[in-house]
């Protein structure tokens, strides 16, 4: 499973961020290969439907589930609707080491 | 001559201004209209007497489309600039979200195959009132639900048409319902209150207006609270004050109660009175003897 987590900075020692839609990376992690790539958010600077347009780039890349801090209602519903999963990061200030090594 | 009434804070007493001025306006026998552009939560209509008639309908279009037509090509997604299509090649996905779509059109010209179609939605209201017969109020409503008011707020000002004078009573803030106001007034009046929360937003919003290019004064609301630093900055930045309102109880209960100050305190006539002078003076500075 491909999982996407957004993130402050390329990198495993960043923090996740605390946005899904406007958050500056997505870190895509493969369970099978155990890479973690990174990937600007091509919809952080949208003016509006960053949401939306976040969770169609990471489905686009081959997510299949979402870990994050929280999700708003438009992107809960496409999601869902995708079969994609959320995972719901309970924790604040979490490295993408740390979520990765839950997996 | 158009004039818009506007806050950056709201609660700062456009309404307030708006209805009084109009009821001044009317008092001097001139042809005056007031427009309710506040249409997430219009409320002139509790100052003005008389029962809406002539209700319209406001609608949008919105584009619909045909899956079993659509080649999955995702011009229509590219070409929208608000992310009201969401698409996806791989797994096949195409869907309107229409809480962002602006009705601009752009999808059904992207469109190569003629899959998009439209279909009318309502999304508000336009009421008018008459006094003595003679249109006094507009007022735009937002039905609920409805993401952006501010078709319902062009519609209205171009339903009050042409009179002397055309009062806007714009929504709060500085986003997209506020320029939809600001944009078609010959002058804007800013309301603020000396506090640190009025000054923080009557410094955005008269940044947007000096970008927009609109002549702007302001009233200072509630003068007597809060401090001087408000009464610095207009100094400072050579912004025009036109009137204070003074921070007085009397002013709020007669408010509160849904009636007019003009009616109610004939003290306060002549600081709306005074204001209209000004108003008119700055917004046709060349009749200024």
């Amino acid at each position: 499973m491909k999982i996407a987590i957004p993130c402050v900075q390329p990198s495993a020692s960043a923090l996740v961020d605390d946005r899904f839609g406007r958050c500056a990376y997505f870190a895509f992690y493969d369970e099978e290969t155990q890479q973690t790539t990174f990937v600007e958010n091509p919809a952080a600077q949208s003016n509006e439907g960053a949401g939306p347009a976040a969770a169609q780039f990471v489905v686009s890349q081959g997510a299949e589930a979402v870990a994050a801090r929280q999700l708003g209602p438009k992107v809960t519903s496409l999601l869902q609707s995708l079969s994609v999963r959320f995972i719901e990061l309970n924790e604040a200030d979490l490295t993408i080491d740390r979520v990765i090594g839950l997996f | 001559m158009i004039i818009a009434i506007a806050s950056g804070k709201g609660g700062t007493g456009k309404t307030l201004v708006s209805t009084n001025l109009f009821q001044v306006s009317l008092d001097d026998r001139v042809d005056v209209v007031l427009v309710d552009c506040d249409a997430e939560e219009p409320n002139d209509a509790v100052f003005l007497p008389g029962e809406p008639k002539g209700m319209q309908t406001v609608t949008q279009q919105m584009p619909v489309i045909d899956k079993a037509v659509c080649t999955y090509c995702g011009r229509c997604h590219d070409w929208c600039s608000y992310n009201a299509i969401f698409f996806l090649r791989e797994p096949r996905r195409i869907d309107v979200l229409e809480d962002l779509c602006h009705d601009c059109g752009a999808c059904l010209a992207a469109c190569k195959v003629g899959a998009i179609t439209e279909k009318t939605v309502p999304i508000g209201t336009l009421s008018m009132r008459y006094i003595n017969k003679r249109p006094a109020l507009i007022e735009g409503r937002t039905l609920v639900g409805t993401a952006s008011p501010v078709k319902i707020i062009k519609q209205a000002i171009s339903e009050a048409g042409k009179h002397d004078l055309v009062i806007l009573d714009a929504p709060p803030g500085i986003s997209c319902p506020f320029i939809a106001t600001v944009e078609p007034a010959d002058y804007v009046v800013l309301v603020t209150e000396p506090t640190p929360f009025g000054l923080n937003d009557l410094a955005l919003s008269i940044e947007t207006l000096e970008q927009m290019g609109k002549p702007h004064g302001v009233v200072v609301n509630r003068a007597g609270l809060g401090d001087e630093a408000l009464y610095r900055w207009l100094v400072d930045k050579g912004v025009l004050q036109l009137a204070d309102i003074p921070f007085d109880r009397a002013i709020a209960s007669v408010y509160a109660e849904g009636k007019l100050v003009v009616k109610v305190l004939p003290a306060y006539k002549p600081v709306f009175q005074t204001l209209l002078d000004r108003i008119r003076a700055q917004a046709h500075p060349s009749t200024i003897a």
